[in-house]
């Protein structure tokens, strides 16, 4: 492994042993709660699966579907807000 | 591996227990947890075919998948065959022990920030990471049939899968199961029932430890309760929907019915045969009416039903009713609790403990202040619900934060229902440049506002004892002393006095609603934080069109979706249409319950 991914290994390990990621997770949930994220993600699903005459649609075959729209319609201050959490995180774990 | 030295002596497959469950072949001994859940009561082979009634129901054999059912099927088999030598992996060990460790896992990084929960909790755990890539973060899935750990992304699990010709494959932060033959995670019942509920039911009364409070069990049925069940009742399917008939502009009616039957509590009590109409006397009864009612929407009938007995008792009790025009949903709700109340058993005109009262009775503390000598008189009224007056959109200068929105360590000063604390500016405070999705206007909060703010009475309304009785200038204020389990809101939307007109204005209303701002104890102390007074959102009434000739129809949640209940049609329904009606009431109900203090201040 080179040094870099050692690095990142090293991060991601102590971001998940630590309970940041699943703290920042948590949050991440609550605000796209909070902005109606999850509501509309599931009416787009529901109606994607009906529109399209999915039949037997499998999970992974509508996270491919919904993922573009799930992912467009993030508002912008959540990225901000994650973002600036994983930033601080980083500031406070790597040398 | 094992087996419990509790366990009765006779062989696991001749029990009434499903094999699955932990008693036959548990890792720790548990006497405090009952192992018999319903699931298996109601699979038992030994069931006699009555239970299921005419239908001729075998012993239901349920399975995810068909998959899943055949290593079911070979698990039984590996169970009688006591004479087999061969080492047997037994898969469904396999998940119930990887449940406990996702549980365990999960739970152990809450602890981390706190030192002593840290050296209080067991041995460690091992670190959960990809095995051909050591990966923690992209999925990560587990192994049932061998030991091996495989993230889904970079598709290290499936290829394991194929390879080993291995078949399912847990999920490990959803605890959900993925069968390589069906290409898809599917869902057992049976599992789901008998490991996934039970390690969660397990691990929730471990936390609980030190609590001060009665720990809460969930109910299981014990042998003999299991046993009076089988002999005594029968299997029927139902669905707990059904839509109401229209019996002519009944529709006030119809949505009102609905909303007491999603209704937790009422739901709860009707059941659970808390009013038997065979020891009933009261003639129009409406508690048996309710009972009735229940009955019919929880029969295997999926048709609609026509409501006409409880129509008819309700104009029996209320003669004002009787007739074809169109009612008030609302007046016909405090009706209807009216009537449900007097046919309760040991019912009482103060202090009443039916579950009308249980359920929607609060108590709104009123306090007048003396603006002459500071004196404060405090008058207490009971209430069943809130009646919120509308009043036009007063544009204010702080901005509305999205409802619900908690308060967070790292995100700015927000209260419980998604507004500002402070107007000081915060960099880390993602909300300042939010946009709600409709236009800002009013809100429940705000009208709950109005409710509660201190007004000013006129001259000549107040006359203060300790001024000499000379009349003084005076404010009142309305908080809520007592919030009730459920809480029901009325918009009012009718002014009935000279021009009668409908307020069609938009009344944004949250899912979450977070009462104590308008709390008496709220009031005192404004920054107090009290999880007791969250309510969640389970029923909304809509009218639409005018005053008299309008139409009614309502939302209602129900185990965990919106349906659309208008008269006999009811259809799925989204959350973001629920919240985007323009409603007319609103019901929420506590989210966490609690026991009553002995010390209730009585009114």
């Amino acid at each position: 492994m080179s040094e870099q991914e050692k690095i990142r290994a090293s991060v991601e390990r102590q971001f998940v042993e630590s309970g940041e990621k699943d703290r920042l997770l948590q949050l991440l949930k609550e605000r796209l709660t909070d902005f109606g994220w999850n509501d509309r993600l599931y009416a787009h699903c529901r109606e994607t699966i009906l529109n399209r005459k999915l039949e037997n649609v499998t999970l992974d075959k509508l996270v491919n579907e919904a993922s573009d729209y799930g992912r467009n319609t993030i508002h912008d201050s959540i990225k901000k807000e994650v973002l600036a959490n994983i930033r601080e995180f980083l500031d406070e774990n790597l040398d | 591996m094992g087996s419990n030295s509790h366990h009765q002596p006779s062989e696991a497959t001749d029990s009434s227990l499903s094999p699955l469950s932990s008693q036959t072949r548990s890792h720790l001994p548990d006497p405090g947890l009952n192992q018999n859940t319903i699931y298996n009561v109601i699979h038992s082979p030994d069931n006699p075919p009555e239970f299921y009634g005419s239908s001729q129901h075998l012993p239901l054999q349920t399975a995810g998948c068909s998959h899943l059912a055949k290593l079911k099927q070979r698990r039984k088999q590996e169970l009688q065959d006591s004479s087999n030598t061969n080492e047997y992996w037994d898969v469904f060990d396999s998940y119930r022990t990887l449940v406990r460790y996702s549980l365990s896992w999960q739970k152990s990084r809450k602890n981390t920030k706190d030192d002593t929960k840290k050296r209080k909790s067991g041995p460690e755990l091992p670190f959960p990471q990809c095995t051909t890539c050591q990966d923690p973060m992209s999925r990560l899935h587990v192994c049932l049939h061998c030991v091996y750990m495989g993230c889904w992304r970079k598709g290290h699990m499936l290829d394991h899968l194929k390879e080993k010709k291995h078949m399912l494959a847990m999920d490990f932060t959803h605890r959900t199961l993925y069968c390589y033959g069906c290409a898809d995670y599917v869902y057992d019942l049976e599992l789901e029932d008998v490991i996934v509920r039970q390690e969660m039911i397990r691990y929730e009364s471990k936390s609980r430890r030190k609590r001060s409070r009665v720990m809460y069990t969930s109910w299981e049925p014990t042998e003999q309760e299991a046993s009076e069940l089988v002999q005594k009742s029968l299997l029927i399917s139902c669905q707990g929907i059904r839509g109401l008939c229209n019996m002519g502009n009944t529709c006030f009616m119809n949505v009102i019915l609905q909303s007491l039957v999603h209704n937790p509590l009422l739901k709860a009590y009707f059941l659970s045969d808390r009013h038997n109409p065979k020891y009933c006397d009261n003639k129009y009864c409406m508690c048996c009416e309710m009972n009735n009612l229940f009955k019919q929407i929880y029969s295997s009938e999926k048709g609609p039903y026509g409501p006409c007995s409880f129509l008819m008792s309700m104009w029996m009790s209320l003669k004002e009713l009787a007739g074809y025009a169109q009612q008030d949903a609302h007046e016909f709700f405090i009706s209807a609790l009216n009537n449900i109340h007097a046919g309760c058993e040991g019912n009482t005109m103060v202090s009443c403990n039916c579950i009308i009262h249980k359920t929607f009775a609060g108590v709104l503390q009123s306090n007048v202040t003396c603006l002459g000598c500071g004196n404060v008189t405090t008058t207490y009224d009971p209430m069943l619900d809130i009646s919120l007056g509308l009043r036009p959109v007063e544009r204010k200068k702080k901005s509305h934060g999205p409802n619900g929105a908690l308060n967070h360590q790292r995100s700015g000063g927000v209260d419980r229902n998604g507004r500002k604390l402070s107007a000081s500016s915060d960099s880390m405070n993602s909300l300042s440049d939010y946009m709600p999705r409709s236009r800002q206007g009013n809100t429940l909060m705000d009208c709950l506002d109005r409710y509660t703010q201190p007004e000013k009475l006129g001259n000549n309304e107040y006359s203060c004892s300790k001024c000499g009785n000379t009349f003084q200038e005076a404010t009142k204020q309305l908080s809520v002393k007592r919030m009730p389990p459920v809480l029901s809101f009325q918009l009012k939307r009718f002014e009935h006095g000279g021009a009668a007109t409908k307020i069609e204005t938009k009344v944004r209303f949250p899912v979450e609603l977070d009462m104590t701002p308008y709390t008496t104890d709220g009031k005192k102390d404004q920054s107090s934080i009290n999880t007791a007074n969250m309510y969640t959102l389970f029923a909304v009434v809509n009218h639409q069109g005018k005053l008299d000739t309008g139409h009614y129809t309502m939302f209602a949640k129900h185990r965990g979706e919106w349906f659309k209940f208008d008269d006999h049609s009811v259809t799925l329904a989204y959350q973001k249409d629920v919240l985007d009606s323009k409603a007319y009431m609103c019901f929420y109900i506590k989210e966490s319950l609690e026991y009553e203090d002995s010390h209730r201040n009585n009114d």
